[in-house]
């Protein structure tokens, strides 16, 4: 099929697709309707869009909510529960180390969130880190390493011998024009 | 009696001379709508919103240009805000196309082959064509529909459109041309 032909058909189609009439009492329709005072049109848009707001505010609000709460997070409590489990074997977590548990202290009581900033933590949260203290190993007493000064001897060598370059006679030029 | 006469006494309160206007006009409003939209029931609301816009800023036309040019503006104004509502986007989401119109549509078609083998294929091509021509980019159908449509100049389709005559015949044309393509790409008419 040559392109004329299919572009008639384009046409042709394109006619039939606006081709319609608009119906018999269109212009009665249209009159009956003159006095009728513009009323705001109703626009689902304008229901749609502020709930549609809402619920991404609600959506955003409940997944960041624990982010915000002072509630312990959920490894906070882990430890929580990390003595208990100890009772239970038999106790031997604390007596594992030949040395004094270290205490923890006030430093590291500190708690850092997500965010960087530090907050001072709850009593709760203070017999949780002093729990998890006492499971650490005993701290390790170790002599300093002695290291030796390293020393830089004199390399031994023939001097390089640098052979004096001849002096070059001054050349004497005269002006231009003195002739 | 002139439009310009009929508009001047609609200005005074004479709803009979806006009903001529109305008949006057009504079938150029219509379609403008029906290409915008490509749903009878709604090119129908889009028309009549309209009028009633016309008849209310009455005032405000100046006849810098007719009034049939004045009145398409409107009625493209108002097809397209339609075509932008939510709601008929979500309703061509659920039901994508009223299958009656698609039938009266192609039955008004009515392809005269020699054979009936012939007559199917035509049928086809031409329900194709109408697919083809409904997934253009909407700027380029408006162009080709509103052209094709017979009720308009390229000057008013310049105006409805807001682009220059240039360009519109450059969009029909560039319409032609991706629909033959993409008949092409489905292997509908034979490359050469």
């Amino acid at each position: 099929m040559s392109d004329e032909r299919l572009d008639r058909l384009i046409d042709e189609v394109a006619r039939q697709m606006t081709d319609g009439h608009p119906s018999s009492d269109f212009r009665a329709r249209v009159i009956a309707n003159l006095d009728r005072r513009p009323g705001r049109v109703w626009r689902p848009i304008w229901i749609v869009a502020p709930l549609g707001t809402l619920a991404v505010v609600v959506l955003v609000v409940l997944v960041a909510r624990p982010f915000f709460t002072s509630a312990p997070h959920p490894m906070q409590r882990a430890t929580v529960d990390a003595p208990k489990r100890e009772e239970r074997v038999g106790g031997q977590g604390r007596n594992r180390g030949a040395g004094p548990a270290p205490q923890p202290s006030s430093q590291a009581l500190k708690v850092e969130s997500r965010f960087g900033e530090t907050r001072k933590p709850d009593a709760h949260f203070s017999d949780a880190a002093a729990a998890v203290a006492a499971l650490a190993p005993p701290r390790l007493d170790l002599a300093p390493l002695a290291v030796d000064a390293i020393g830089v001897e004199r390399l031994a060598g023939e001097p390089i011998a640098v052979r004096q370059l001849d002096t070059i006679a001054p050349i004497a030029v005269d002006p231009i024009g003195s002739r | 009696m002139s439009d310009v006469d009929l508009v001047a006494r609609a200005r005074q309160g004479d709803p009979a001379a806006f009903g001529e206007l109305v008949e006057r006009h009504r079938m150029a409003v219509y379609r403008a709508a029906l290409a915008a939209l490509g749903s009878h029931a709604d090119a129908e609301d889009a028309a009549q919103d309209a009028f009633l816009m016309a008849f209310r800023r009455l005032d405000t036309f100046r006849g810098d240009s007719s009034f049939k040019t004045w009145l398409l503006t409107i009625a493209w104004h108002q097809a397209i805000n339609h075509r932008r509502s939510l709601g008929r986007v979500w309703r061509r989401m659920v039901a994508p196309r009223d299958q009656q119109e698609m039938e009266s549509v192609l039955e008004n078609v009515a392809a005269a082959g020699p054979t009936p083998e012939g007559a199917t294929a035509h049928h086809e091509l031409r329900r194709e064509l109408e697919r083809a021509i409904r997934s253009l980019s909407p700027k380029l159908r408006d162009a080709l529909l509103l052209a094709q449509s017979g009720e308009y100049s390229y000057n008013e389709i310049g105006t409805m459109l807001r682009a220059p005559i240039g360009t519109i015949k450059w969009r029909v044309s560039e319409a032609r041309r991706v629909v033959r393509a993409t008949l092409q790409q489905r292997g509908y008419v034979d490359v050469r």
